[in-house]
């Protein structure tokens, strides 16, 4: 299997991760749920969290998606940054699927874009991270 | 049983966390295996020459999720911390044990540095609960 294979399988598999910010100069994160469309990353937020302010003043991201303790599963490292959703398509599509998930009023939340510049796939037998620089077709 | 035992047994559940660390006002974040003390300071290892230990030592500070298992009803550690190199040979023997059972490795103490992170803040997460519960530390 190509690493893209392996990428594509971690991502139809998984969907709680961890999102990385910079609130104040230092790292902060958070569990998340992410929903993927090629390589590019989707969430949601709300729209008065901390996080959103994080981004606003450094768009510059980092997550982790598909690790479970425990198990042998591959997981994912994502360096990128948070973009706009331009495509109303789209963006129509991830708010239904994030209602789905939240059941919370769209009103209240904005739909996050993370577009990586790096994934690298991590596996659990002690080989080195395989990496991925974008953009990729997955 | 108060927040700080709660925390405590939290810390002694698994041995994981992820670990964030801010380089060049980006953010970072790795799996990290993590042993613990009474005082709820944390301890890890990393190479002498690895990226985390590069960063650490321009921004030492921290923010780890800790404890969260993917499931329904959760409960993790939110942990705020300052991190320092540290010469203590019994808890850098500690981690060396706890890592190589878990990992299936034998590393040594060789070209490996102990890192404390000391908490400033520690948070008890729910996910089924809105309002965290902030540790007495001391």
């Amino acid at each position: 299997m190509t690493i893209e294979e392996h990428i594509r399988l971690v991502l139809d598999r998984a969907s709680i991760g961890t999102l990385y910010t910079v609130h104040e100069g230092n790292p902060y994160g958070r569990y998340m749920t992410f929903r993927s469309d090629g390589a590019t990353l989707y969430t949601v937020t709300d729209k008065h969290s901390a996080k959103l302010m994080d981004i606003e003043k450094n768009p510059h991201v980092h997550v982790l998606l598909g690790y479970q303790p425990g198990t042998e599963n591959n997981y994912l490292e994502f360096e990128g940054q948070v973009t706009d959703v331009i495509d109303d398509n789209l963006r129509m599509k991830m708010r239904n699927f994030f209602r789905l998930v939240f059941q919370k009023d769209a009103t209240e939340v904005t739909l996050l874009k993370i577009e990586p510049s790096v994934i690298y796939l991590h596996t659990q037998d002690g080989s080195p991270a395989q990496k991925l620089v974008l953009p990729a077709d997955l | 049983m108060d927040t700080k035992e709660q925390a405590l047994e939290i810390l002694s559940l698994q041995p994981y966390g992820v670990m964030g660390t801010v380089a060049q006002t980006k953010p970072y974040a790795r799996i990290m295996t993590f042993i613990h003390d009474e005082n709820l300071k944390l301890y890890t290892i990393a190479p002498e020459h690895s990226t985390i230990l590069r960063q650490l030592e321009s921004k030492p500070f921290t923010h780890i999720l800790y404890g969260y298992k993917d499931s329904d009803d959760d409960v993790f550690l939110e942990i705020e911390g300052h991190v320092d190199i540290t010469d203590d040979d019994v808890k850098k023997d500690e981690i060396l044990q706890t890592f190589n059972h878990i990992h299936h490795n034998t590393f040594n103490d060789e070209h490996n540095v102990l890192l404390c992170v000391t908490p400033v803040r520690m948070r008890i997460m729910h996910t089924t609960q809105n309002e965290p519960r902030d540790v007495i530390i001391h």
